[in-house]
Formats: C-alpha cells, sequence, structure tokens
C-alpha cells in the first residue's frame, strides 16, 4: 500500500500553499523603511527560551539607575521582580527594592496625603507628577510609559518587495518574536554623528534635510532632536542615554580575570581599576531583554505550556489520523 | 441530503421528550446519521474546524468580559491587568486575539473552496448567501473587538471607519455627518462608542451562532456538494453516514489545525497584530501608518485604490455585495472547477492571486505603483464575477463532468 498517493501529496502541497498564502497576506511589519532593525539572538527567543536571570537582574539595574529617570513603567510592581519567569529577587530583596522609593498614600484618618517607603504591592514610580511635567521637562516631548515597550515597537527591514513574503515564512519558521527588544537594542546603540555628503552645492539642495555647510553637505537635525539612524526620520528627542561603563556590576557578580571578562566581547577589562566594564552595547542588550520581561512576564509559562500543548496536540492528531485511515480503508473515495 | 429519519429513541425519557421536543433526533440527524458525500476532500473540512474557532471565540471571549471596562480611562489598563494578573490571562487573550486571526484564515479557505467547486450553484444558493451574511457578521465582530482593546490602533481604526459614512456628505450635504455622529454617539470617537462597539461585539457573536444554525440547516436540506460537482444518485452507495466517517476526518483535521493555531498561540502570538495597539489610544498622536489586521487588508486596498472616499466605499461594500449574486453571476452547466475548463482554473487562480496581492498592496501607503496595481488587482476582483463567470458558463460543456459520484472515484 502507498502510504503517499498522489492525493496526498495534492493535499501536503495545497495545505503549504495555504499556509503561504496566509503569511503572504499579513503584512505586519511595514517595508521600504528608511531604517534596518537587525534580528539579535536572544535567551528568550525560539521554542523552549527562557529568560537569562544574570541578565535580567542587570538590565533592572540599567532601568533603575537611567531609564528610571525619565521615563516611568506604570503596569510593573515591585513583586514582579519576584515572581517565577523573572529576575527571580528573593523576597527580602524585592521588599529592600521597594523601600527605597517614597510613595504618596492617603488620604489617612485625618484627610491628609502622606508619604511612606514603597512596598513590594506598590509599581514603579514615576518620575513625573503628570503628562505635562513630563514634557515639560524633556523639550515638549514626554518620555513614553516602558511597561510594554517590548511589544510596542516593530522592526523595520530595509527589503525589497519581493523579499517580503520569504522574510515572513523566515520569520515563522524560526519563531522570530524579539521584534521589540530588537528595537531598544538598535535604538540605544545607533546615535551616530549625523551623515555629512561630499556633493557639491547644487547636488545637496536635492537632498532632503540637508544643509550645504562648511563645504559639505550636512544632515541637518532639528534643535533639541539626536540623530539615530534606528529611529524612523532619523531624529529622536532622547538624548543617548547609555554609554560605556554607565552602570558598574553588583558586587560580586563581575568577572575577576581579564580573560573572563573578555569572553564577551561586549566587556571590557579596565586595567588600571582591575575591573571588568560593560559597553554601551553590553548595558543595550540587558536593559532590552528587560524590558520584554516587562512587557511579557508570563513569556516563559507560555513557552512551557506550549510545549505540552503542542505535544498533546501532535499524539491526538496522529491518533486521529490512524482512526480516519482504518475507518476508510475499505471505503473507495 | 435531506432524508429520512431513522432516529429510534430508545429508552423512556427519550420516547417522551422525542414527542414533544425533537432535539435529540435534530441531532441525530444531522451530526450521526446524515449521508454524506463519500468523495468529499479536505478542501471541505473547514466548516467543521470553523465552528470549533467560532466556540473558541466565544468561550475566550466571555472570560475575557468578566475582567473588562469599557471605558476610555481603563479600557487598556483591564486587559493588561488581566493579561499579567489574571489566572491565564495571557493564555485567554492571545487565544481569542490569535483565533481572530485563525477564524479568518479558514473561512477565506472556505470561501474559496465554495468559489472554486461551484457550492454556490442550485441547490444551495440560500446555503451561500447565509455564508457571506456569517462573513459579514465576523467582519463586523472583528473590528469592534479590535476597538475594545483601546490600543492607539484601535482609536483609529475605529475613526477612520466611521469616518467613511462621512463622504454621504457628497451626496447630500449633511448626510454623512449625522450619520457618524449618529454612529459614534459623539462628535469624536469616544467613551459613549466605545461602550456601543461593547455591547454589539457580544451581541454580534450570537447572531453568528443563529446564521450558523441556519446554515447547517440550508446544508442538510440538498446536502453537501462535493468535489465531482454532480448531485447523489444513489445514497446507498454514494454516501456515508456523517458518524463515524466523518466525525473522524474532520477531527483529524481540527486537531492538525490547531496544531498551526497553538503554534502562533504560543510563539507568535503577537506577529499578526501592529506594535502600536500596545500604545494606549492618544486622540493627539495619529499613527505613522493606520492599518487593519492583515484580514482586512485586502479590502483597504479597495478603499486607497478609488480616488474619491465615496468610490472607495462603494468598492469597498461592492466587492461583498457581489459575492450574494454570485449562484446567479455564474452560469456554467457544471459545478465543480475540477471539470471546468483550463481557462475557468486559470481565472479562478488569478482571483486568488488578486485578492493576497490586494492583501500586500493594502499594507502599503497608497502611493505610486501601489495603487495603479491596486486599481489593475481590483478590477481584475470585480471583472471576476461581473464579466467572467457569465461569460465562462457560456462555453462550458457538461460533458466533461462524470455522469455519477461513483464514476468519479472509480
Amino acid at each position: 500500500m502507498k502510504i503517499l498517493s498522489q492525493r496526498h501529496i495534492r493535499t501536503i502541497a495545497a495545505s503549504v500553499t495555504a499556509g503561504v498564502m496566509m503569511v503572504a497576506a499579513s503584512a505586519a511589519m511595514a517595508s521600504g523603511s528608511d531604517t534596518n532593525i537587525e534580528r539579535q539572538s536572544w535567551s528568550f527567543g525560539g521554542i523552549f527560551g527562557s529568560f537569562d536571570r544574570a541578565q535580567l537582574r542587570r538590565g533592572y539595574m540599567v532601568y533603575k539607575n537611567v531609564c528610571s529617570s525619565c521615563h516611568s513603567m506604570n503596569r510593573v510592581h515591585f513583586r514582579n521582580l519576584g515572581e517565577p519567569g523573572g529576575p527571580e529577587y528573593t523576597p527580602e530583596e524585592v521588599k529592600a527594592f521597594a523601600a527605597e522609593v517614597e510613595v504618596t498614600d492617603g488620604p489617612n484618618d485625618e484627610g491628609e496625603m502622606f508619604k511612606r517607603p514603597g512596598r513590594p504591592t506598590d509599581s514603579f514610580p514615576s518620575p513625573y507628577k503628570n503628562v505635562k511635567e513630563a514634557a515639560f521637562s524633556n523639550n515638549g516631548s514626554a518620555p513614553p510609559d516602558l511597561s510594554l515597550m517590548g511589544k510596542a515597537r516593530g522592526a523595520a527591514r530595509n527589503i525589497h518587495w519581493y523579499m517580503e513574503p520569504l522574510y515572513w515564512i523566515y520569520d515563522m519558521a524560526t519563531v522570530y518574536q524579539e521584534q521589540g527588544p530588537d528595537y531598544i537594542f538598535a535604538l540605544l546603540t545607533s546615535y551616530k554623528e549625523p551623515p555629512a555628503l561630499k556633493i557639491s552645492k547644487e547636488e545637496c539642495a536635492h537632498h532632503q534635510g540637508y544643509k550645504f555647510e562648511d563645504g559639505v553637505c550636512k544632515f541637518e537635525v532639528i534643535e533639541g532632536l539626536n540623530y539615530n539612524i534606528a529611529f524612523p526620520g532619523h531624529q529622536v528627542a532622547m538624548i543617548p542615554p547609555l554609554s560605556d561603563d554607565l552602570v558598574e556590576f553588583v558586587e560580586g557578580t563581575a568577572p575577576k580575570t581579564k580573560e573572563v571578562c573578555e569572553k564577551d566581547p561586549e566587556q571590557k577589562w579596565l586595567a588600571d581599576e582591575n575591573r571588568c566594564s560593560m559597553t554601551t552595547a553590553k548595558l543595550a542588550r540587558d536593559v532590552a531583554a528587560f524590558l520584554m520581561w516587562t512587557s511579557e512576564p508570563k513569556l516563559e509559562e507560555r513557552k512551557s505550556l506550549g510545549v505540552w500543548v503542542m505535544g498533546y496536540l501532535l499524539l491526538m492528531t496522529v491518533l486521529l489520523y490512524l482512526s480516519k485511515r482504518a475507518l476508510w480503508r475499505k471505503v473507495k473515495h | 441530503m435531506s432524508h429520512h429519519s431513522t432516529y429510534q429513541p430508545s429508552t423512556g425519557f427519550t420516547r417522551w421528550l422525542d414527542s414533544r421536543l425533537p432535539i435529540l433526533r435534530f441531532v441525530d440527524d444531522t451530526l450521526t446519521t446524515f449521508p454524506t458525500p463519500k468523495n468529499l476532500n479536505y478542501w471541505w473540512v473547514f466548516g467543521g474546524i470553523l465552528a470549533v474557532c467560532l466556540a473558541l471565540q466565544i468561550v475566550t471571549g466571555i472570560i475575557m468580559a468578566m475582567h473588562y471596562a469599557p471605558n476610555t480611562l481603563v479600557a487598556f489598563d483591564t486587559i493588561e491587568k488581566f493579561v499579567r494578573d489574571g489566572n491565564f490571562g495571557w493564555l485567554m487573550r492571545y487565544m481569542h486575539a490569535v483565533g481572530a486571526t485563525m477564524f479568518f484564515f479558514a473561512v477565506y479557505i472556505h470561501m474559496g473552496r465554495g468559489l472554486y467547486y461551484g457550492s454556490y450553484m442550485a441547490p444551495r444558493e440560500i446555503l451561500w448567501i447565509i455564508g457571506v451574511l456569517i462573513f459579514l457578521a465576523m467582519m463586523a465582530t472583528a473590528f469592534m473587538g479590535y476597538s475594545l482593546v483601546w490600543g492607539n490602533m484601535s482609536l483609529w481604526a475605529v475613526t477612520v471607519i466611521t469616518n467613511f459614512f462621512q463622504s454621504l456628505d457628497t451626496i447630500y450635504q449633511g448626510l454623512g455627518t449625522t450619520l457618524v455622529e449618529w454612529i459614534r454617539g459623539d462628535f469624536s470617537v469616544s467613551n459613549v462608542s466605545l461602550n456601543r462597539l461593547y455591547s454589539l461585539h457580544y451581541l454580534v457573536p450570537f447572531i453568528i451562532v443563529g446564521l450558523v444554525v441556519l446554515h447547517v440547516w440550508a446544508l442538510h436540506v440538498p446536502g453537501n456538494n462535493n468535489p465531482s460537482g454532480v448531485e447523489v444518485q444513489n445514497p446507498e452507495t454514494e454516501t456515508l453516514p456523517f458518524h463515524p466517517y466523518y466525525t473522524v476526518k474532520d477531527g483529524y483535521a481540527i486537531a492538525a489545525f490547531l496544531i498551526l493555531f497553538a503554534f502562533i498561540l504560543f510563539w507568535l502570538p503577537n506577529y499578526f497584530s501592529h506594535p502600536d495597539n500596545y500604545v494606549t489610544a492618544d486622540p493627539l498622536s495619529t499613527p505613522a501608518h493606520i492599518t487593519p489586521e492583515w484580514y482586512f487588508l485586502a479590502f483597504y486596498a479597495l478603499l486607497k485604490a478609488v480616488p474619491s472616499q465615496l468610490g472607495g466605499v462603494v468598492a469597498m461594500f461592492a466587492s461583498i455585495i457581489v459575492l450574494f449574486f454570485v449562484p446567479w453571476l455564474d452560469t456554467s452547466p457544471v459545478k465543480s472547477g475540477k471539470h471546468r475548463s483550463f481557462i475557468f482554473k486559470l481565472a479562478f487562480w488569478m482571483l486568488i492571486f488578486s485578492f493576497l496581492a490586494l492583501s500586500y498592496l493594502g499594507a502599503k501607503s497608497p502611493e505610486g505603483w501601489y495603487v495603479w496595481l491596486s486599481r489593475v488587482f481590483m478590477g481584475y476582483y470585480f471583472a471576476y464575477f461581473l464579466l467572467l463567470l457569465p461569460l465562462m458558463g457560456l462555453f462550458q460543456k457538461t460533458s466533461q463532468q462524470p455522469a455519477s459520484i461513483e464514476k468519479s472515484v472509480s
């Protein structure tokens, strides 16, 4: 008996075509963009991916020491830091982190609002009283809340239109759902000097956004904005937030020798201080991972449940297929 | 196949029930003994798959409604709260959102199968028309459900879609404006609009359930069409009881479909939706590109392909209205595309290609050659139904189809 008849082959071919059609019909990713966000490798990507606890903890330090001075993150609570699937700090550590901030509570029995140290059930505090103050303090554009940043940004790709369906198929086959952290990493590491073209004044006039100055055709950045090739339009209000060695390892977690330190090309050994430091890229990567976790705190639960569900469905499908074959064996159809 | 009921109540209670409300007889007639052509191929499994999709959407939807507040101030927050802190909130939410994608994926194949095998032809015109009504109700439900998220894309999608009716101002001054205000319940999309979207999003799925019952009823009078396109002549040799033959076969297909569903649900839950909808609705900040979910992109392309706003709206609605008339636009005496000319097959696959191309173009900004291509494919879409189907049928020879189902499988 032939297992794969011509009919089966046709059915399989048809299902594959249908799948391709579905992918082709989805145009979730806008293309033809002026940016190109490269795909990074993340511990939480793929079928069995999970967060790297040490990376989440480093990322939290970057958020706490850098990002949180301008950005709120009001959907995340201190208690989340101790929950499974996250940085998994101990309850004592969580309490200590919460106690570092001052929270306005109340009104009390006398009708007065009062300040108290934070508790694990409090959400991360906002650096500003309200959006107006946030905008006023930042040149008119309020820094966005970071709670969902890992999912609220996509990864634009500058590819030819005919390549798009192929990219979608590749994305799906390789389980690409890390567009958000890829964008965050790219944004934080893509602050550059505005480009200057060595062309004539006449040619320069044809380039939108450029101005001829001192013999070169320079890209003109609007006052108060910064040049960043990952940001759509290339001009972003956020000043470059990270720099090499801006955040140090938490005591006891730093690699102790030059060899161990420089195994990671994004870490640098500072010989005169005899310690390992983190480069901008490393800090950006860690905080991007942290922001993915804050966006999707149930990511690990999702993927591990998915493996079980998939196993169950595969078994059920095989059994049903065998039943179907046994049942239909004698029917000419 | 409308058939003589063979249900035999076996206990005292079922005999008592059968003479009062023959509901068990109905279930037996439609799901157990229903004579089904034995030559159905795998394109016929999507009806069962769609029933599963509808059930999943209703169950997950009802659960989410318990945690949702249709108020612009907190709508987005209540969903996020449920996803982060509710028991399996993330699972319900993603199952519902991915469920919409899978629902439309299945419905498009189901409709494509109907178009290829001539399942709309006599005596199944009503069956087809109810199907198109279900599709319309699905579109309305999906759109309203997307708005409930109250992300920035939600808000702007509702703004754009309700603005459609503004175009009626060009026919009668003030008509469009009045209608838009009436639909929104306000001068702009606001809390009032969100409340009615929520109310209707909860209502329409149950109308779909009702339409599905009618759809199944209308199916059970003439019986299934089949790949040969020839009606059943001898039920004894050409049909099989629905159970166990098709319950098991459909069960297998449903399980296989759920594998794809689970793959997207657990590993690519956000792949098919726009990141901007993870940003809370903001009337002061328009997204760079307002795009609908993938399953509406083809219709969105039609909207953008016509230079006038009213024209675009008319084209979009016409693309669905035309489906109601397909049973009478197709003049072919042969139902199944399998036994129709090469020209038909080519025309059909070009229609599928046009729909996919329009879906692709719907995601692009309406400029340059994107607009022109949209017009070409839009032209073909309408030409297929209004010109090709009526004309091709006139030259179709009946001799090309098999004499019976029995002959077609031997």
